[in-house]
């Protein structure tokens, strides 16, 4: 059961691309991230041409992101005040990094800045993950008062536009969620991803917020990012195929239901521990790619 | 104005003058959601001897052949080769196993090794020979280089006929189908066909609607995400 898909130019095996979409949703569903990291290498390893596996997976993550908030929403857990601070910054890094795109694009180095974009990020974020679900997995076992520090203050926080922030219960300069969003923005564009798995991280451990608002302000917060960039993406590039995102979209959304019922099964730290794994996997596969000798030196490319 | 009246009923009609003539069975390939690939019968008459060779070649792009090197621990692509002007398919069909000479085959493209490829840059000549391996190799390995095939029957009174096969991942685009009458190591005659593969109505609606409206394009595409994203939500949401 082949399907062509008219803007990626070739044909994939249908219940495949349902499957793998399928399992990604399963991931995002339980740990509330976009899952774009895993979804993104994924297509390209099927045979999606890179550039249009980076654009039709933003169209995706509008998708999850949707579903996502109006999930949070009812729970009252999204802070939607932070989230609007951060979209200022974002919408600065998203047009930014589709430019970015565009010009690596040309200079037929995308791949590989790609790559290693990934392999920092999720090596660095995931190695992060596993230290402190394991840490956390210690001290509950060894039944310790944890007597956590509330995050630091750096000279960040006191940068203008101080402002409060309820729902959170912070009070820190709107710059900084403002820079961060410029951040998660320019990744959204480059690499094809929500930025959840970056974001999450750090509005728990750098900006302090209660976790359990993390996930819901920070998939608000891809919303946006990752429309904006479907748009930009469309316009400039014309790479985004409407027929493989609906795939995804329903794929993922199906899986992602399913997840978030199998979440109920697993402790907080067993779940990031395991996140923390799925991730390091992925950073380590991309390293052994770039380091390994390949298989063929050459590589062909169709100018287009 | 009859003269360019004549011209245009000759180039309209099924080229026919000289010892050799050739059609299609179709000369539209659509490619459609389900395209398996597809196959279009050559066939035609020769008067008098000859062998027939065919050869099938797809539109023509710049192909960007790359060697990666290792610099700083990582396998980086560094070299470039540019090869304009490639065909983006190519196959060939024979009757019998010919010896062409050389001369031949190079100035008619006859066969895999005779492509002629120009290239445009400074490299010398053995290091672009490598390149263009690469390229033949890579083009083979996604079996859009195809090897030789002698699938050409003659039914009896010059007629002959052969089946071309279209494969699945086909560019899009024209093929240029060239049919050569040859004998005693020369062209006797050479007929020119050619073919279209083109996505299907709904395909290429897609693709003009995302290059000349691609705002809209994208509006879609998000309304289609926002839509799902909230189904989503609202038929699952309750069951928790």
């Amino acid at each position: 059961m082949n399907i062509y898909l008219p803007i990626a130019e070739v044909s994939v095996y249908l219940p495949m691309l349902l499957a793998i979409s399928g399992g990604v949703g399963l991931l995002s569903g339980m740990f509330g991230v976009g899952g774009g990291f895993l979804m993104t290498p994924l297509l390209i390893f099927v045979g999606i041409p890179p550039s249009i596996a980076v654009a039709t997976q933003s169209n995706q993550l509008v998708a999850t992101g949707i579903s996502g908030v109006l999930a949070h929403r009812k729970q009252k857990h999204v802070d939607f005040k932070l989230g609007t601070a951060m979209l200022s910054g974002s919408v600065v890094g998203t047009v930014f990094g589709v430019y970015v795109f565009t010009v690596l694009k040309n200079m037929g180095q995308l791949d590989l800045v790609v790559s290693l974009l990934y392999v920092t990020l999720l090596s660095s974020v995931g190695t992060l993950m596993f230290v402190e679900s394991i840490r956390t997995w210690w001290r509950s076992s060894k039944k310790q008062l944890v007597r956590r520090k509330l995050h630091p203050h750096s000279f960040l926080h006191g940068l203008p536009f101080r402002l409060k922030f309820p729902v959170s219960g912070l009070y820190m300069s709107a710059l900084l969620p403002a820079m961060i969003g410029v951040l998660a923005g320019f990744l959204v564009a480059v690499m094809g991803v929500g930025g959840g798995f970056l974001l999450v991280p750090i509005m728990i451990y750098f900006l302090g917020m209660p976790t359990s608002l993390v996930a819901g302000t920070s998939l608000f917060q891809v919303i946006f990012t990752t429309a904006l960039a479907t748009f930009l993406q469309a316009v400039t590039n014309h790479n985004v195929d409407i027929i493989l995102a609906a795939i995804l979209i329903i794929g993922g959304a199906i899986g992602a239901q399913f997840g978030s019922r199998l979440i109920g099964f697993l402790k907080g730290e067993q779940a990031r521990g395991l996140l923390a794994i799925i991730v390091l996997s992925v950073a380590l596969k991309l390293l052994y790619d770039l380091i390994l000798p390949p298989e063929d030196l050459y590589s062909m490319l169709v100018q287009k | 104005m009859k003269l360019v009246l004549f011209i245009l009923f000759l180039s309209i009609a099924p080229v026919r003058a000289g010892p050799l003539s050739v059609d299609l069975s179709s000369q539209l390939v659509s490619v459609t959601t389900d395209f398996k690939g597809d196959k279009i019968v050559l066939f035609g008459a020769k008067t008098g001897t000859g062998d027939i060779v065919v050869t099938i070649r797809g539109p023509e792009e710049n192909i960007i052949v790359k060697r990666k090197v290792r610099t700083a621990g990582f396998w980086i692509d560094r070299e470039t080769a540019i090869f304009p002007k490639m065909p983006s398919y190519y196959s060939m069909v024979t009757s019998a196993s010919l010896k062409l000479p050389k001369s031949l085959r190079q100035k008619h493209h006859l066969g895999i090794d005779s492509l002629n490829p120009v290239m445009k840059d400074s490299l010398p000549m053995a290091e672009k020979y490598l390149f263009l391996k690469a390229l033949i190799r890579h083009k083979q390995h996604q079996k859009l280089y195809r090897p030789k095939t002698k699938n050409i029957s003659y039914l009896g009174n010059g007629l002959f006929k052969s089946m071309i096969k279209i494969p699945r991942n086909a560019p899009i685009g024209t093929y240029q189908i060239d049919v050569f009458l040859i004998q005693n190591a020369q062209v006797k005659d050479q007929k020119t066909l050619s073919l279209f593969v083109k996505k299907s109505g709904f395909n290429q609606k897609i693709s003009d609607f995302a290059r000349h409206y691609a705002a809209l394009y994208a509006m879609l595409a998000l309304m289609i995400a926002a839509f799902f994203g909230w189904a989503a939500n609202a038929l699952f949401a309750n069951k928790h």
